[in-house]
């Protein structure tokens, strides 16, 4: 087991080098000259620009741009944004508030996710399994800013309960709105997915055998029924949470939220490119770790599984 | 020409500042009565994207920056609400008998906010630095006209290298020598860039960037990131900006309809801009108090004389008529922009002076289906626009341009019965980078200006100038006309205002036969305050005016 | 017997077994089998019927009166009288329909748009009444129906196939495969859309293809189906029938495709019609971007995001094309649920 954890612990050496690779080349592919619209709508100082250019080293080739890169990346210097401040100090704004986003849209969409599900599944065909169903499907087909702008309107403009927007430093009842909101897309999903494991699982023999032995229902559920219906869903979930970290862009925008989404989402429209390159290696090393974990977590709810 | 050329550089690197300046003015005409201790101490919040630069005044160029930087730094001179220049630090600015050289006088007792005085080389070490190629500063351009810029921006330049044509007097008076002559010099030294700087600046340029030493109504307290950047009322301040708060956060948002939000609930005090989202009701919104008033933007699209089917000859001016008369505009502003805009009459802006809103010719901006197609029937006979020809309307999609683009191409497509449709660009690199390249060959591109300066040739000369052409300059659509030319050259050795503002609209008639660009409207002013902001009102530069500001 | 029937069909789930053998269990069954299968007291007989009615087999053995069904058959058996199924059918073929065919629904050009009508109610003629730009929004629902389901089916399809193969390999194979492809995954989890998309779909700017959008949204969509795949391939391969299947001679390949993955579809047709919503919003996303379609190719996404603005004023508007997205998505949920139950035996509703 040891042994196999440090393999996967090394395995992020060469994700973590292609991940730079490969973000660095796509930035370097973007199309328009980030140097150039820093002038905005007026003509380029191409003196200046050719200053500028050197200093981010964007008048080096591609490969040479990201042999410095790394080199830097070494002995931990990510260099500067383009708006002179150092990639580690934004980075470091962005992550703790985004994690707290993340955290708390993480475990509202995982626990409010398991618990509809396993209600659908226990009462499949019934209504309460339909009104999930409904609740599911609005939750799919009404977009992330609809249920954003509803929300923030009603708690925070109209009753005054929640703040309409996050704030400077944000809490947890500053967060909690932008949590829900964030956590509701892939909470269709985690329902439907324990729903499914639930309905298949309940039907198979080992739960007889634990009815029959005279367990009470809620310890069938629990103990046999749901651990055997989790692996899909705790994979759904490690995938998301790195999801949830980079991916939050509409709902950081909606509720303020200075986080690595919007951070990466700007980065990526000005060509920022040791930014992005920065935050998505810091997200896939979150997306190894979570794997990682998932898959120990498989062993535990099947010991049938094994790594070696 | 020769001679213009580099005047012209030098007004378009001045208006590189378009999108930034505000006003300083205060109460208005109240000039020279420091009354800075008037009004509440209370402190007052502001809508304000994250700065994009450093707080270096020569190195910001947007508004995120240049909103905090203009009330921190006072200039030579400063504008009131109108866009009148008034001395501030300024004694007196005495031009010579050709404009060639200027002498500045300084008014005694102004200090920096480290206590330091203001003096003569305040300015001129700021804009020799700011000159210098090795400094990289965005904003070097605007000192381009001052003799010397030529040889700061050669590469290899001494980092302590002075504009040779800068000249210290003594502590209160300095002579600026131009390369051309210039009328609006003592107008262009009230820009951002030309803000003085201490001392200190040069030991550690990079720590002034986060925590300047300032010289203004406003002094700078704190700035935390993405969060907030914090100004207070300077005591000290000696210039004629009337201040009636505390001080001013200004807050980062990315999205202003999170910004609306918080204004609502009373979380923000003052958003500048009007979201998409809310246009259509901020105005009858009981939550806030709201402005739409004109302002001095126009908004237009460039058709670039390198497009197909739209060059400098009789066809291409035939289709730009078309396709201008095919725009219901009325209807534009009406139903897309709900009223956030005002009609369209000329090149300028209703809030300037030397608008006149019926200049023969201006009736190509009016919507007549009839002779647009009429028009362009006839340039088909020149050379025929197939059914498989799309007329393109290029834009950056990380803006809000969508909606008005959509509806133009409408008009356009059921007037003229072609196609027609907006080409939307997903960043504004990507859209700039095509601009300057001059790769929209099949499309024209969304074109908008915000003046420097309340002068029509703070509008005509940068856009449609020859020399500004081909890269020097603004003119990104490359319109090259000479008669036009020699009338704007003809206005900047008037005699008056008046007389200039007459000849800038001749060449405006000469920009409706040629339509190098088709005004779409002026935008207005707009914006929200909470239900206990008081003050709240928009300078000409379409920017809350935030010292007026108070609870 | 009866008791060797329940531990064959068992998982490791509950724990207090985990570690039995066959035969311990086995043992355990039988002790129980007896303390609960007394001998009936009187008044609890029960009827049994006469041998003769009912003409009585030999536990498991097969009967060859009938022709052997496949699991698909069987599937299809139950499909065709389960109502949901049904339904879900009818509602998407008439989605389908809508899609190939959106001339037969709607009269008015979608394109044709008057600012005048901006915003007008509806009224004869256009019973969803207009949107921002004046165009028919009913015209629009309909016609956009088919760049939306189009690329919401092809995209299912793709990332269901790229991601299910790929997923089925890594659980299947586990050791260094596993690890090349679940790092892979990995990468791909972590490369922003948005930045691969402008990249990706530059090269194609001026392409009216759906495709350029299926292929783009199928290469940052599979991962999911990956992770998903691939638990439950890892979690059936362990399953008893593989043992019994890899004992008849069936080789390694041959449980894969036979018994492997057909166990593990159930999770895959969840996510696959609980995804495909996404990607009709996503198209949305790509083209309001400035990356996807242009403006002049209708779809419900773009007209969802276009309406966003007049979400405080006009709900309507955005209302009926997001109305058609969830019906679509429902149909598609509901029949991947009737299709996944009816391939599970176990979960047959009775």
């Amino acid at each position: 087991m040891g042994k196999y954890l440090l393999r996967r612990i090394l395995q992020m050496i060469p994700v973590v080098l292609g991940t730079t690779l490969l973000i660095y080349a796509l930035v370097f592919a973007l199309p328009g000259d980030p140097v150039a619209a820093m002038f905005g709508d007026k003509p380029v100082n191409q003196a200046v620009a050719a200053q500028i250019r050197s200093e981010y080293n964007l008048d080096k080739p591609f490969i040479v741009q990201y042999v410095l890169f790394l080199k830097n990346a070494l002995t931990l210097n990510f260099g500067n944004t383009f708006a002179g401040q150092p990639v580690v100090s934004v980075i470091g704004r962005a992550f703790p508030v985004t994690v707290k986003l993340a955290l708390m849209a993480f475990v509202f969409e995982g626990v409010f996710g398991v618990i509809f599900g396993i209600i659908g599944g226990l009462t499949k065909g019934k209504w309460s399994d339909n009104v999930i169903l409904v609740l599911s499907l609005l939750l799919i087909s009404v977009p992330t800013f609809v249920t954003g702008f509803i929300l923030q309107y009603l708690f925070g403009v109209k009753w005054h309960v929640l703040p309409a927007t996050a704030g400077a430093n944000p809490g947890f009842m500053d967060l909690l709105m932008p949590a829900v909101v964030l956590g509701s897309v892939s909470m269709a999903s985690i329902i439907r997915l324990t729903r499914t494991e639930i309905t298949s699982n309940i039907s198979e023999d080992y739960v007889r055998t634990a009815r029959a032995k005279g367990m009470s229902n809620r310890q069938v559920i629990l103990r046999h029924v749901l651990r055997n219906s989790l692996i899909p869903v705790v994979t759904y979930l490690g995938a998301d949470i790195g999801g949830l970290m980079g991916g939050a862009m509409i709902t950081e925008r909606i509720f303020n939220i200075q986080g690595v989404g919007n951070t990466l989402f700007q980065a990526i429209l000005r060509g920022e490119g040791t930014l992005v390159v920065s935050i998505v290696t810091i997200l896939v090393m979150i997306f190894v770790i979570c794997s990682l974990v998932v898959d120990m977590l498989y062993a535990v709810l099947d010991p049938r599984i094994r790594y070696a | 020409m020769k001679k213009q050329s580099v005047l012209t550089i030098a007004a378009a690197g001045v208006c590189s500042m378009s999108l930034l300046l505000s006003a300083c003015g205060g109460s208005g005409d109240s000039a020279g009565s420091a009354d800075a201790k008037g009004g509440s101490d209370t402190m007052v919040s502001v809508f304000n994207p994250e700065p994009a630069n450093p707080l270096i005044p020569s190195m910001t160029n947007e508004v995120g920056g240049g909103n905090p930087i203009d009330i921190l730094f006072s200039k030579l001179v400063r504008f009131d609400s109108k866009g009148k220049p008034r001395n501030e630090i300024a004694k007196e600015i005495k031009a010579n008998a050709d404009n060639t050289q200027y002498t500045v006088t300084i008014k005694d007792g102004w200090k920096f906010s480290d206590g330091t005085p203001v003096t003569s080389q305040s300015f001129t070490k700021a804009w020799s630095w700011a000159s210098n190629v090795n400094n990289k500063q965005l904003g070097s351009g605007f000192f381009s006209n001052i003799k010397g810029y030529g040889d700061l921006q050669k590469e290899g330049v001494a980092g302590d290298a002075q504009l040779a044509g800068l000249k210290v007097v003594d502590d209160k008076t300095f002579t600026v020598d131009l390369s051309e002559p210039s009328s609006t010099f003592p107008i262009q030294v009230g820009y951002t860039a030309f803000a003085p700087l201490p001392e200190s600046f040069y030991k550690d340029t990079k720590a002034f960037g986060q925590k300047p030493v300032t010289v203004g109504p406003y002094k700078f307290k704190s700035w935390e990131h993405n969060k907030a950047l914090t100004l207070v009322k300077d005591t000290n301040y000696k210039g004629g900006v009337v201040v009636k708060n505390g001080g001013v956060e200004f807050r980062a948002y990315t999205d202003p309809t999170a910004a609306y939000r918080d204004v609502q609930s009373g979380h923000l005090d003052v958003l500048d801009t009007v979201p998409t989202s809310a246009r259509k009701t901020f105005q009858s919104d009981s939550s806030v108090q709201a402005i739409n008033e004109p302002g001095s933007v126009i908004q237009m699209f460039t058709i670039p004389t390198y497009m197909k089917h739209f060059g400098e000859d009789q066809e291409g001016k035939l289709r730009r008529r078309a396709i201008s008369m095919a725009i219901d505009r009325d209807l534009i502003i009406k139903k897309v922009l709900s009223g956030t805009g005002v009609e369209v009459h000329d090149f300028t802006s209703p809030a300037i002076p030397g608008y006149a809103k019926n200049l023969p010719g201006s009736d190509v901006l009016k919507y007549n289906p009839k002779k647009a197609k009429e028009l362009w029937a006839e340039a088909d006979k020149i050379s025929p626009w197939t059914q498989a020809d799309t007329f393109k309307m290029a834009y950056n999609a990380d803006g809000s341009h969508k909606e008005t683009y959509d509806a133009v191409a409408n008009s356009i497509k059921n007037t003229l019965n072609i196609n027609a449709a907006g080409n939307p660009l997903p960043t504004f690199n990507e859209f700039r980078s095509n601009v300057q390249g001059r790769k929209f060959t099949d499309s024209a591109f969304r074109s908008g200006w915000q003046p420097d300066y309340p002068s029509p040739e703070s509008y005509l000369k940068s856009n449609f100038d020859s020399s500004a052409a081909d890269g020097n300059g603004s003119n990104d659509g490359d319109y090259k006309n000479p008669e036009f030319d020699q009338l704007m050259v003809k206005a900047a050795s008037a005699k008056s205002l008046d007389e200039a503002n007459k000849i800038y609209q001749q060449s405006e008639e000469i920009l409706f036969k040629d339509l190098p660009a088709v005004p779409l409207y002026y935008m207005n002013s707009n914006g929200v305050a909470g239900k206990d902001v008081k003050g709240f009102s928009f300078t000409w530069k379409n920017t809350p005016d935030y010292a007026s500001l108070s609870k | 017997m009866r008791s060797s029937i329940l531990v064959f069909g068992m998982r490791e789930g509950a724990d207090s077994m985990t570690d039995m053998t066959m035969n311990e269990s086995n043992e355990l069954n039988q002790s129980q089998a007896k303390v609960f299968f007394p001998d009936p007291l009187p008044g609890q007989e029960r009827f049994v019927a006469p041998i003769e009615e009912t003409p009585l087999r030999e536990v498991d053995s097969v009967d060859e009166d009938v022709p052997p069904t496949s699991m698909w058959a069987d599937a299809w058996m139950t499909l065709r009288h389960n109502p949901m199924f049904i339904i879900s059918t009818i509602l998407a073929i008439l989605v389908i329909l809508v899609a190939l065919f959106p001339s037969l629904f709607a009269r008015q050009d979608p394109s044709a748009c008057t600012l005048a009508n901006s915003l007008e109610p509806a009224r004869s003629g256009h019973p969803f009444g207009f949107d921002l730009q004046g165009c028919d929004v009913y015209s629009r629902v309909i016609y956009g129906a088919r760049t939306s389901v189009s690329i919401g089916i092809m995209t299912t399809i793709l990332v269901t196939i790229l991601g299910g193969v790929i997923g089925a390999v890594a659980g299947f194979f586990g050791g260094w495969i596993d690890a090349l492809l679940s790092r892979v995954t990995d990468i791909f989890f972590a490369i922003p859309m948005l930045l691969g998309a402008i990249v990706l779909l530059q090269m194609f700017r001026t392409s009216t293809s759906l495709w350029k959008i299926i292929f783009t949204l199928t290469l940052f969509g599979w991962v999911n189906m990956a992770r998903i795949t691939r638990s439950a391939v890892m979690e059936a391969k362990n399953l008893e029938f593989n043992t019994a299947s890899t004992a008849l001679g069936s080789s390694p390949i041959r449980n894969l495709f036979r018994h492997i993955i057909p166990n593990s579809l159930a999770p895959v047709i969840v996510m696959a019609t609980t995804s495909m919503g996404t990607y009709i919003v996503s198209e949305a996303t790509l083209s309001f971007l400035g990356v996807g379609l242009p403006p002049t190719v209708v779809s419900w996404g773009g007209d969802i995001s276009t309406a966003q603005n007049l979400l405080t004023t006009n709900p309507s508007v955005l209302f009926y094309p997001s109305a058609a997205l969830a019906i679509t998505v429902l149909a598609f949920i509901m029949m991947g649920d009737a299709v996944k139950d009816a391939l599970d035996p176990k979960s047959r509703t009775a």
